[in-house]
């Protein structure tokens, strides 16, 4: 079995990775897809030389003791740090166990898991199931396209530019700020206890919508939803367009506030049937894009 | 494109991949792709024209192979590497640090695209709480109307009711008017009660709040609108009996003149000297005890002002009811027609030429009433009251009447009133009765027709 210790930077590269785990304390994670071989690149480690083994296609790096020990024992004052990045097929499995590093997941498809004490995780065109459990990080999340599910205690999430089928947030003091569209039999469910939750649905959202707070308020700016109730009402239920999606908040003291965004449709028809003048506004814009840079 | 690529760097790299292996345009595009994580992908217009320019250098060349043209470097190009090995090296090694720059670049793009995104959305949220606050606040502003206008109709009514009620009965009005004050008090009290709900913490209790206090309000308007049918009502039935009275009174005085008159008539009269002055006082005596019994009776209200009716300003003043604001919405204040035009209801406008001035008669009228409750004090200590009493009684009231005219109004006579008085003695004027003398109370008759010999029963 391949076997690594490192405690100085370095790059591996490896033929195929089927799955990967990454355990460290402090520092941070990135896992990139990629559609070259495998690469870990550790660029930074302080403390305990990191252990890297690959072994069936699964790429393990962490620390010798935290097998043996889990990851509780290593909440100890002594600094081990680290800043690796891993890149894998997109399709890769990966686990990610951290204390308070930062994790970021960039175009991973496939399932990964992520444990966090107190570092925040990033996630940026991730299409996959994403499973995020933390105490006290935070999650932020751009061009998220898949399931997310997201348990937290005091760890605010942000979703951006989202597309989700299924969205589960639990938070205990935690701020829930999403924009973003369920899709067709997608299911959102946002549940907190004392955290604000404020989420914008495109104007043309269709979904269920049950919206309730014990001692919270619920504002929302959708007519649909407004019909038949007096402002500031704990409860709210109604229909977003034909109601094909699914969207539940439920709060205890966190105010709950659903706004509407704009029209989406209005740049595809700017789009699609633009004016010449616009058409050349465009076009520029587009050529940028190819051609940048991130 | 990336910054990694200065000048003559990308032709490097080119060069470099192609040494690897022969490769198509394409394939040298996938893979800067890879290498860059995705973030760098240069466009076909990029590196076509590069390398056509690396074939014209003659460092590498291309063979057609499906229709495709495949690069392969040349040994000119694997010189050029060679020269630039220090060049290349750096380049990789730039080419990794951006690469793992690439995590942070990842996670400073979403950390500024998150936090511009909450920011938009709070101030979107703050937006729309300010929005309902506003509607709530609205809410409450009407709240606060509703329970105002409610006691504004309640003062309203109650001012009217004290303007416009019956005048007897004024301390039920008042007491009325305590209730209603009372009720808009309760109500504003209870809107204002809700408001406060609504202020404290309470967008989400302004509905309810508003209906509450709405109901408040409306209720509060019922009663008053109930309140003020049911005084209305009192009052016309109090103006009705008063109309009644009236009317009584006149007939009674009316009755009371014919008849003295007739039994004067028919004391002086030989003919009816036969049936004997006897039996006129007996009648005589009859109608008088029937006017001290309703005298009695009518005591209870203060006849002393009686006159002063015409001015009760509930005569005029009635119909302004109506005009309390927030009772418009109340159909049955339409269908009222009010006193003036009320079936048998007297035309204010005749009522008032008929009646006597009051000015001029008050001070009269006052005597008179002094005389008749001397008269009927005397009446009342007297132990027997015969059945010739009152002969005797008409007989002094008849002459003191006379003495009066000659003594007292004498000197007016011969003006405009010496020739009605024979006029009157001949024939007596039979439209005397429907003359305007309601003001007469029990004994008052006489003394107000002083002033009108063609009323009075004693000829000369």
């Amino acid at each position: 079995m391949p076997r690594w210790t490192i405690d100085s930077p370095a790059t591996l590269d490896f033929d195929g990775v089927v799955a990967l785990r990454v355990r460290i304390v402090a520092g941070s994670v990135a896992v990139l897809a990629t559609t070259d071989r495998p690469r870990l690149e550790v660029i930074e480690v302080a403390g305990q030389p990191l252990l890297v083994t690959h072994e069936a296609g699964i790429l393990t790096v962490g620390y010798e003791d935290l097998t043996r020990e889990g990851l509780l024992g290593w909440l100890r004052p002594q600094r081990h740090s680290a800043n690796v990045t891993v890149m894998v097929q997109k399709d890769c499995p990966a686990q990610i166990g951290v204390v308070n590093a930062t994790a970021i997941l960039a175009g991973v498809s496939a399932r990964t898991s992520v444990k966090s004490v107190s570092g925040d995780v990033t996630l940026d065109g991730v299409t996959g199931a994403v499973d995020a459990n933390t105490v006290a990080g935070s999650l932020e999340a751009q061009g998220l396209g898949g399931n997310l599910v997201f348990r937290t205690v005091s760890g605010d999430l942000t979703v951006a530019d989202g597309q989700v089928g299924r969205l589960d947030a639990r938070t205990v003091s935690g701020r829930v700020t999403a924009d973003v569209d369920i899709a067709a039999a997608g299911e959102m469910r946002v549940s907190t206890l004392s955290g604000e939750v404020a989420i914008r649905l495109p104007a043309e959202a269709s979904a269920e919508v049950s919206l309730r707070s014990a001692a919270g308020q619920v504002h929302t700016d959708f007519d649909t939803l407004n019909d038949g109730r007096g402002p500031g009402s704990r409860n709210v239920t109604g229909t977003l367009g034909d109601g094909s999606g699914r969207l539940s908040v439920s709060s205890v003291s966190g105010d709950v506030t659903i706004l509407r965004g704009s029209q989406q449709a209005a740049p595809h028809d700017g789009d699609g049937a633009a004016p010449p003048g616009e058409s050349a506004a465009a076009a520029p814009d587009g050529g940028k894009e190819e051609g940048e840079a991130r | 494109m990336s910054p990694v690529f200065r000048h003559g760097r990308l032709r490097l790299y080119l060069l470099k991949l192609l040494d690897d292996a022969p490769k198509h345009g394409y394939e040298v595009i996938r893979l800067l792709q890879d290498r860059f994580m995705g973030v760098y992908a240069p466009s076909p217009g990029t590196i076509y024209p590069r390398l056509a320019r690396l074939e014209e250098e003659g460092l590498v060349t291309h063979d057609e192979v499906d229709g495709r043209k495949v690069y392969k470097i040349t040994d000119k190009g694997r010189e050029e590497i060679r020269a630039r090995m220090d060049d290349l090296a750096e380049l990789e090694q730039e080419i990794s640090d951006s690469v793992r720059d690439i995590a942070r670049e990842v996670k400073e793009d979403v950390r500024e695209t998150v936090r511009s995104l909450r920011e938009e959305i709070a101030r979107a949220a703050r937006d729309v709480h300010r929005e309902e606050r506003r509607q709530a606040a609205e809410e409450m502003q009407r709240a606060h109307d509703e329970a105002r206008r409610a006691e504004d109709a309640a003062r309203g009514r109650a001012r009217d009711q004290k303007a416009g009620g019956d005048p007897w009965d004024q301390a039920t009005e008042w007491a009325r008017e305590d209730d209603a004050r009372r009720e808009a008090e309760q109500a504003r009290a209870e809107a204002g009660d809700q408001a406060q709900q609504v202020r404290g913490d309470a967008r989400d209790e302004a509905r309810s709040a508003r209906d509450d206090a709405g109901d408040e309000a409306r209720s509060a308007r019922d009663d008053a609108r109930d309140e003020a049918r049911s005084a209305r009502d009192d009052a016309r039935d109090q103006a009705e009996w008063v109309r009644e009275q009236a009317r009584r009174v006149r007939d009674e005085a009316r009755r009371m003149r014919d008849e003295s008159r007739r039994a004067g008539h028919r004391e002086h009269d030989p003919r009816g000297a036969g049936r004997g002055p006897q039996a006129g006082r007996e009648r005589a005596g009859e109608e008088a005890g029937a006017r001290f019994r309703a005298g009695r009776g009518w005591s209870r209200r203060d006849w002393g002002d009686w006159s002063g009716l015409r001015d009760w300003p509930g005569w005029r003043d009635w119909p302004g009811l109506r005009d309390v604001p927030g009772w418009r919405d109340w159909p049955g204040s339409h269908d009222w027609p009010g006193p003036g035009r009320a079936p048998g209801w007297p035309d204010p406008a005749k009522f008032r030429d008929l009646w006597p001035d009051p000015a001029k008669f008050r001070d009269l009228e006052r005597l008179a009433l002094q005389f008749a409750g001397e008269l009927r004090r005397v009446a009342a200590h007297a132990s027997a009251i015969g059945e010739d009493t009152f002969g005797d009684l008409r007989a002094i009231l008849d002459e003191a009447l006379t003495k009066i005219r000659t003594e007292v109004f004498q000197p007016e006579r011969p003006q405009g009133e010496g020739e009605p008085a024979p006029g009157g003695d001949a024939a007596p004027v039979p439209e005397d009765g429907t003359g305007p003398s309601p003001a007469g109370s029990e004994g008052q008759d006489s003394s107000a027709e002083a002033p009108r010999p063609d009323a009075t029963p004693g000829p000369e």
